[in-house]
């Protein structure tokens, strides 16, 4: 099949997929990673540079509309563990934010309360396969408390060299024991070019999101 | 959100595509893996996606040792062609790599002489 057909059809996948963007929090000493994400009836922002080769510092934004909550905080993020192999690449990331949430934003203008979450992800890949496992959790007091885990595994249509496109159709599960749907399942496309990377996806439960992040 | 704004997402995410690249992705990767005048050759662990790549390349041309640096995902090397008169010795290519997060697994010099080699 030619690599056209693969991206229609990957382009399809997506048409029927919700995740937020899964980027390596931690990149390289100086490095600096600028996300946006929209996903059904929330929006995150997020600024993250790296100080170290294991240690980044950044900021996230966070606006919940349908469980009507705002955050907003600094973050730090760490590379736990890496193993680099011949032909693939393994990894465990945490994440921890903490901030101030503002409750019942749209009738009362917030009331603001302390906030904080952790995250910890594990991800395995070589150029062909790409697996993720992710676990966060979410305070607010008195707002709302959530724990979400999220599963994905991508498979690359075609094997691309450095600074050529490279695509991903991704299947991905997501479990929020607090949602109304607690297990969802979204086919993804990402899209990955120089320092862009592009995501769009469709949940079964029809719930739909777009990500793009730069790194620079 | 309806499926039809997740349609017209996925459309606008494919129209920033170039054609070419979608069409001929041989033709692109043959150009970008396209050998420079390499004075040194790391060989690397890890090398596995184009973020990697763009983080060894970024990391490389702060140095301004470096004329040109080429990363090759599919021989798992970095290519490494420094200005004149000038080099980068092992120990330090070596730490920019691991800084990047990857494992240099060896180091070779193709053209010692022209700059000077290791130093």
């Amino acid at each position: 099949m030619r690599p056209y057909a693969y991206m229609a059809l990957a382009a399809a996948a997506a048409a029927l997929a919700p995740t937020d963007a899964d980027a390596r929090p931690v990149t390289y000493p100086g490095g600096n990673m600028a996300m946006v994400e929209h996903r059904d009836e929330s929006t995150t922002t997020e600024f993250v540079h790296t100080l170290t080769p294991k240690f980044a510092v950044g900021w996230h934004d966070e606006w919940n509309d349908e469980r009507d909550w705002q955050f907003h905080g600094p973050m730090i993020a760490g590379l736990a563990k890496r193993w680099n192999m011949p032909d693939a690449q393994g990894n465990i990331f945490w994440m921890a934010g903490a901030g101030v949430a503002y409750d019942d934003v749209a009738s009362t203008g917030g009331d603001a309360k302390p906030a904080a979450y952790a995250s910890v992800e594990a991800d395995w890949e070589n150029r062909r396969f790409y697996t993720q496992y992710q676990a966060k959790g979410f305070w607010a007091e008195d707002i709302d408390t959530t724990f979400m885990q999220r599963a994905r595994f991508g498979v690359a249509p075609y094997v691309a060299e450095a600074g050529a496109l490279h695509t991903w159709a991704i299947l991905q599960v997501d479990y929020d024991a607090e949602d109304d749907r607690p297990l969802s399942v979204s086919p993804v496309v990402r899209l990955f070019k120089g320092g862009a990377l592009a995501e769009a996806g469709v949940s079964l439960n029809g719930d739909a999101f777009a990500s793009l992040m730069v790194y620079f | 959100m309806t499926l039809f704004k997740s349609l017209l997402i996925a459309a606008a995410l494919t129209a920033f595509v170039p054609a070419p690249a979608i069409a001929q992705p041989n033709r692109a990767q043959a150009q970008k893996a396209a050998p420079i005048a390499a004075d040194a050759v790391i060989s690397v662990n890890g090398l596995v996606c184009d973020f990697c790549a763009q983080a060894i390349e970024k990391s490389f041309r702060r140095r301004a040792e470096v004329n040109d640096i080429r990363v090759d995902l599919t021989a798992k090397v970095v290519s490494v062609d420094f200005k004149p008169n000038t080099t980068l010795d092992d120990a330090t290519l070596r730490r920019i790599v691991t800084n990047a997060g990857y494992t240099v697994v060896s180091i070779r010099r193709p053209t010692s002489s022209g700059n000077g080699g290791a130093s």
